[in-house]
């Protein structure tokens, strides 16, 4: 609208009202803007509050957990990571430390290894503590890497074939699982016993994996044309057993007696012949052989050069066992002759003798004589004896009545050996051969067979042992009475036999005129006293019993 | 060389007294290699106790922590005692079995 002069107070008032106008608008926005101000600085401390709460939360529920991962482990491959943890192992270690120490066998702490904290008190046996930490033990080697298996040990080791073709497999003797005891003689088999069938497979398989058993089986149940034909008769444990380890065809001689042991056939014969498994229970004393090994390689390894008979005396209290007969027939169906041999069934079918095992005893009368293992004593059996020995015995008189029946008190509690200087059987490797000693044949009479643990502690051979040989009536108690065997439980129908062919009684060949004419009855005092002083006996050879008896007027 | 658990020279010793206190004053008693085998023997059983002593899952848990770097014997202690897996006795007991096995037996023949 044009200015009009007439109007000039119109246009200040104009003006002051676009002023206040402007004015009014100006403070519209700034309160508007202020308004806005103050909602933002509300946003912001909301914000700001929240993000506090947040943080609150966070705080009570903790960091969300990643899903667990699931992992299959087998126990060998868990085995081995904790084989090659160092730190586990330390922790491990460190609590064996400190348990080895609470049996009081002496404690590790006494053997030099110490912890930063104080060591227990080892005497008399202090209380468990917790494991110290190690610190002066060096850190163990990271291992290499080795499966560790909870299954049945099967290596390499113990199975193969030697440079003479002997096949083994000792896996059952190096098996820690299935053991009773740390140095068992094979499984446990009287959960077989009275089942024919298992028994004979399992005594087959014993004799085909271990050459030692093979030579003890062979020795006492071929027929001496057998063992003639095999280049075996009259030879013992130890020397069939040294026959298959140095013969150049030691391979082809133990397939020779596996044969003649399995077949019912006589080599070269027309006779048959019937092999029985009858299951029995025994009680008392018998004398027994065993594997023991040396690792005289030192390579964990067992091979038969490295396994050894042993011999050794067990007081048996029902033992499930089982007599192996064979029994030769002529053409009319007549007995021929019969072998039998009794096996233990705990231990892997092993080779039982009721009547003492026949020593070859070996006196070097230049020496003063030590003290006797064998004879003498008043209970006319093994005897240990408490006095000093005698260094100038002199030699007893041979007994010249072979058949003295049960025999008196001796008034002269001073042993005498009998000297008989023929050589005994060369065990395979003298270096490793151990002497009989108080303390284990105590340990040995003391043990009734049911378990036990002797890592290769073997009572061997050795030349300065003093065996006098047994005389009938030795080991026979108080009151030696002839005894029928135990009636077989179970077992297949024995063939009809001589009157009184009980197991310590085979007929014909080399074993006639061996049998104890007073055998072991079961006496349980006489068993007891006898076990007290019995002794471990040394091994035996079919030659030198024949010269012994000789000796002393009994043959 | 074979990987074992436990040191083997803590294991020798513990051996070797129960050795020392079955033959007393016979120091070839036990060849070395029966003495071998008997640590060889007890480090695995205290392995298998171990490893016995867990669950599939608690075996796949361990499995873990053996896999890591970290793990320091803290670790573990706490892992078994997280499970109430009494570690000590676990190990307590075999040495205990293998020490009777070991004192009362001679061979068995």
């Amino acid at each position: 609208m044009p200015k009009n002069p007439e109007f000039s107070n119109n246009s200040a008032i104009n003006e002051s009202n676009e002023t206040n106008e402007n004015r009014e608008a100006i403070r519209a926005i700034n309160q508007e803007r202020g308004d806005k101000v103050n909602d933002i600085e509300t946003l912001l401390r909301e914000r700001e509050a929240l993000i506090k709460r947040n943080d609150e939360l966070k705080a009570i529920l903790g960091k969300p957990e990643a899903p667990k991962e699931e992992v299959e482990v087998t126990p060998a491959a868990l085995g081995e990571q904790a084989t090659k943890n160092p730190r586990f192992k330390r922790m491990i270690t460190g609590l064996v430390i400190g348990l080895a120490a609470s049996f009081a066998v002496g404690g590790i702490a006494a053997h030099g290894i110490h912890s930063t904290k104080a060591a227990p008190d080892i005497v008399g046996g202090g209380p468990a503590t917790k494991a110290p930490v190690m610190t002066e033990v060096s850190a163990p080697s990271v291992p290499e890497l080795t499966t560790v298996s909870f299954d049945t040990v099967s290596e390499n080791r113990f199975a193969g074939e030697t440079a003479n073709g002997r096949t083994y497999d000792y896996t059952e003797y190096a098996d820690r699982e299935h053991k009773t005891s740390y140095n068992a003689y094979g499984y446990d088999y009287s959960g077989d016993h009275g089942d024919i069938e298992k028994t004979k497979n399992n005594i087959n398989h014993i004799a085909t994996d271990s050459p030692e058993v093979l030579a003890s089986y062979s020795n006492r149940i071929l027929f001496d044309d057998e063992k003639e034909k095999l280049g075996i008769k009259n030879m013992s444990d130890v020397e069939i057993d040294n026959l298959l380890e140095t013969s150049e065809k030691g391979g082809e001689l133990q397939e020779s007696m596996l044969t003649a042991l399995k077949s019912n056939n006589v080599i070269g014969s027309s006779d048959t012949t019937k092999t029985e498994y009858l299951p029995v229970e025994k009680s008392g004393l018998q004398h027994t052989i065993y594997n023991y090994w040396v690792d005289s390689n030192k390579d964990g390894s067992m091979t038969p050069d490295e396994m050894h008979i042993g011999y050794d005396s067990k007081k048996r209290n029902n033992a499930k066992q089982t007599i192996l007969k064979r029994t030769r027939y002529d053409a009319n169906g007549k007995v021929v002759e019969s072998r039998q041999m009794l096996l233990n069934e705990e231990c892997g079918y092993q080779p039982c003798d009721e009547k003492a095992p026949v020593g070859i005893p070996q006196i070097d009368e230049s020496k003063p004589v030590p003290q006797v293992i064998n004879g003498g004593g008043p209970n006319g059996g093994g005897g240990e004896d408490p006095t000093p020995p005698d260094p100038d015995p002199g030699p007893k008189p041979p007994d010249p009545d072979p058949d003295p029946g049960p025999k008196p008190p001796d008034p002269d509690p001073t042993p005498t050996p009998t000297p008989t200087p023929t050589p005994s059987p060369k065990p395979k490797d003298p270096d490793n051969l151990g002497r009989i000693d108080d303390k284990v044949n105590k340990d040995i009479a003391g043990d009734d067979g049911t378990g036990g643990v002797n890592p290769g502690h073997n009572p061997g051979v050795s030349p300065e042992d003093i065996t006098a040989p047994p005389s009938p009536g030795d080991y026979g108690g108080t009151t030696p009475v002839t005894t029928p065997s135990e009636p077989s439980k179970g077992g297949e129908d024995v063939q009809p036999t001589n009157p009184g062919n009980d197991y310590g009684d085979n007929q014909g060949g080399a074993n006639d005129g061996n049998a104890n004419p007073n055998p072991v009855q079961d006496n349980d005092e006489g068993q007891d006293a006898a076990d007290e002083n019995e002794q471990s006996t040394p091994p035996t050879s079919g030659n030198d019993l024949e010269d012994a008896l000789d000796d002393i007027g009994v043959n | 060389m074979e990987s074992s658990l436990v040191d083997q020279a803590v294991l020798g010793q513990f051996v070797d007294a129960l050795i020392g206190e079955k033959y007393p004053n016979q120091p070839n008693a036990v060849s070395d290699g029966a003495r071998k085998d008997a640590i060889r023997a007890l480090d695995y059983q205290i392995l298998k106790a171990i490893l016995g002593s867990l669950t599939k899952e608690q075996g796949g848990e361990l499995s873990q922590l053996l896999k890591k770097e970290d793990s320091d014997e803290a670790t573990f202690e706490n892992f078994f005692k997280s499970h109430n897996i009494d570690l000590e006795n676990v190990i307590k007991s075999v040495m205990t079995k293998f020490r009777d096995d070991f004192l009362k037996g001679g061979q068995n023949a």
